[in-house]
């Protein structure tokens, strides 16, 4: 087995792992719950942690002398750390709301789909630009296009899904109709996660209310266009949560990293 | 090869396995159109209160319509008592003493119902008119009362249901079938009852009619006491007017005629009358002196007596109407809260087919 293949089976296993998730995320106990948040929090965490630490070598191989204090002290080990485990938490939380309350089974099929595709994307920006950037920034630059291109695709169905939804009319009704008709559908066993679900219900009654109050018409206007950039922006941050989760996979290890320096 | 068949297994399974679904034992109640959201525990106390509340407006009732019975009986009677008199008198004057002996010869010729006296006194002591007037009184009262006392159970139990679940008040769905929880509409079972209120209350009515018949029933029964003990005094008049009236009448005629010559036939036969009829009204007087006191104490007596059976016999009516609404009420309480049951054996956790989630695309 390829090491490319094998990659690829591993993404497909962490999007498994996102898919039990969303299959038991309502009836998990909150010690289960909170075991979840970790198990999606630890390779968002990592994939950060490990993207700031070639940032910053790359960053010291440039512009410090490796026999300088500063050199010395700017390891970034620590508050790369700190910061991928605070950015790691919130998205884990983004993600483990947005993964449990994701119903739509084409949306599902992107999701699976573009674990796989991500890594295939990322071997051939790597291939690609292997004689164009140093071995140690090559996997955070091709990280970066592989999010631009593979997020981009998911991110545009996501949206496209989204558009092609049918929503319940709460343009005639009070906005605590709305936002109980989306926040009285959430039920968890747990009651942290059922206040985690809820109040991203809470997010969809206003926005979808607030959308139909400033276009009760159909037709593009300007309330049109910035509800489509909220929606663009949550699928944004919901594409860019999972790619995270699936990063650490994708990114090569150290070891990764001193095979291809090397080889 | 092995990738195509992993992703091809996964999508598989994201588009044929469902969720898993935590279902609470809940369910929406609405009252006076307000919605509530009520777990288990409010859910019996809902309907064990619900049952309890009716249940002592129906003892409520019973109290309400046993006063008004009271009440009713009460004037009825003081004005039967008021009419003893009347009756005496008719029973202790000449007319009344040949009526009872005409009748009673037209009685024992087969030419006539027994009972005369009795459906005197009936007709005297408790009029029809008197009588239905005040039974229809007695409907129309308990009626208006037991109407008002049935709307103040009900705004009683709306103000404890409201009170008990405020905090557990939530808006109402955005349409029809938008909440798949069951759903108690308690302003239909409060339409119910006063549905059947009204039932009751068109049962009373005729229930009101059965018992005028009862009290016409009642009436001879009455009489018959007051027969039954007249009977007596009037036997041992006739035994003694029987030999002092021709005695009476004899000596009369021998006496006022026996100067008259060829007149004194005649004359004979009108000083004979008039010494019956004089003798007759001597022993009337004498026996009302000697026994109207008594005689008007009997029929005292009999009234109360009557009295009593028929607050029994309006009592048990009302009850049984009321029982039976109460009946109704809570087979209406029992059918109303099983939706319920299926809120409050739910079990936490269940599959379903994932309609039970929302798209976390909910947007625009």
């Amino acid at each position: 087995m390829t090491v490319l293949a094998a990659r690829m089976l591993a993404l497909l296993a962490l999007a498994a792992g996102a898919w039990l998730v969303h299959v038991f995320g309502r009836v998990l106990p909150t010690w289960g719950a909170g075991l979840v948040l970790v198990g999606l929090a630890a390779p968002i965490t990592l994939g950060l942690a490990r993207r700031g630490r070639l940032r910053c070598a790359a960053f010291r191989a440039v512009y410090l002398r490796p026999d300088s204090a500063v050199g010395r002290r700017l390891g970034g080990s620590v508050l790369i750390h700190v910061r991928a485990a605070l950015v790691g938490g919130l998205l884990a939380l983004v993600l483990f709301s947005a993964l449990v309350r994701l119903a739509d089974e084409a949306a599902w099929a992107v999701l699976v789909v573009g674990a796989p595709a991500a890594g295939g994307v990322f071997a051939l920006w790597r291939n690609g630009l292997r004689g164009t950037f140093t071995a140690r920034y090559l996997p955070e630059v091709a990280w970066r296009l592989t999010v631009a291109v593979a997020g981009v695709a998911m991110g545009a169905v996501l949206v496209w899904l989204a558009f092609h939804r049918p929503y319940p009319d709460v343009g005639g009704v009070t906005l605590e109709r709305a936002v109980w008709h989306f926040v009285d559908q959430e039920r968890a066993r747990s009651a942290p996660v059922e206040l985690l679900l809820q109040l991203a219900a809470v997010k969809d009654g206003v926005r979808l209310w607030i959308a139909q109050q400033l276009m009760p018409q159909p037709g593009l206007s300007a309330g049109q266009a910035v509800g489509w950039l909220i929606v663009l922006a949550e699928e944004a941050v919901f594409v860019w949560s999972y790619l995270s989760f699936l990063c650490p996979v994708v990114i090569e290890s150290k070891h990764d990293e001193r095979r291809d320096v090397t080889g | 090869m092995l990738v195509a068949a992993a992703a091809a297994l996964l999508m598989w399974l994201v588009t044929n396995v469902a969720p898993r679904e935590w279902h609470v034992p809940e369910a929406d109640i609405v009252v006076d159109g307000v919605r509530y959201r009520a777990g288990p525990d409010e859910l019996r106390w809902l309907e064990s209160f619900t049952a309890a509340h009716f249940d002592a407006g129906g003892k409520a009732a019973r109290a309400l319509v046993a006063d008004e019975v009271d009440a009713a009986l009460d004037g009825l009677l003081d004005a039967s008592r008021a009419r003893l008199p009347e009756f005496l008198d008719w029973y202790y004057s000449l007319s009344g003493e040949y009526s009872r002996i005409a009748m009673a010869a037209l009685e024992a010729a087969g030419l006539a119902a027994p009972g005369y006296v009795a459906e005197r006194a009936a007709s005297i002591l408790l009029p029809e008119d008197a009588w239905t007037a005040r039974l229809a009184g007695l409907e129309s009262t308990a009626a208006a009362r037991l109407s008002a006392h049935y709307r103040d159970v009900e705004s009683a139990w709306r103000a404890e249901v409201a009170m008990r679940l405020s905090a557990r008040r939530i808006p109402a769905p955005l349409g029809p079938g938008a909440d798949r929880r069951p759903t108690l509409v308690l302003d239909g079972l409060v339409r119910d009852i006063i549905a059947r209120e009204t039932d009751a209350l068109g049962l009373r009515v005729s229930l009101s009619t059965a018992t005028a018949g009862v009290g016409a029933a009642a009436a001879p029964a009455l009489a018959r006491a007051v027969g039954a003990r007249a009977g007596r005094a009037v036997a041992g008049r006739a035994a003694a007017r029987g030999v002092s009236r021709i005695g009476a009448a004899a000596a009369g005629g021998a006496a006022v005629c026996a100067p008259g010559g060829p007149a004194a036939a005649a004359c004979a036969l009108l000083a004979g009358a008039g010494a019956w009829l004089a003798t007759d009204w001597a022993l009337l007087y004498v026996d009302e002196a000697m026994h109207r006191d008594e005689l008007e104490r009997a029929l005292d007596l009999a009234l109360t007596n009557l009295r009593a059976e028929l607050e029994r016999e309006l009592d048990a009516a009302f009850d049984a109407a009321i029982a039976a609404h109460g009946a109704a009420v809570q087979r209406e309480i029992s059918r109303t809260f099983v939706p319920a049951e299926a809120g409050r054996d739910a079990s936490g956790a269940s599959t379903s087919s994932g309609d039970g989630g929302t798209g976390r695309d909910s947007g625009v």
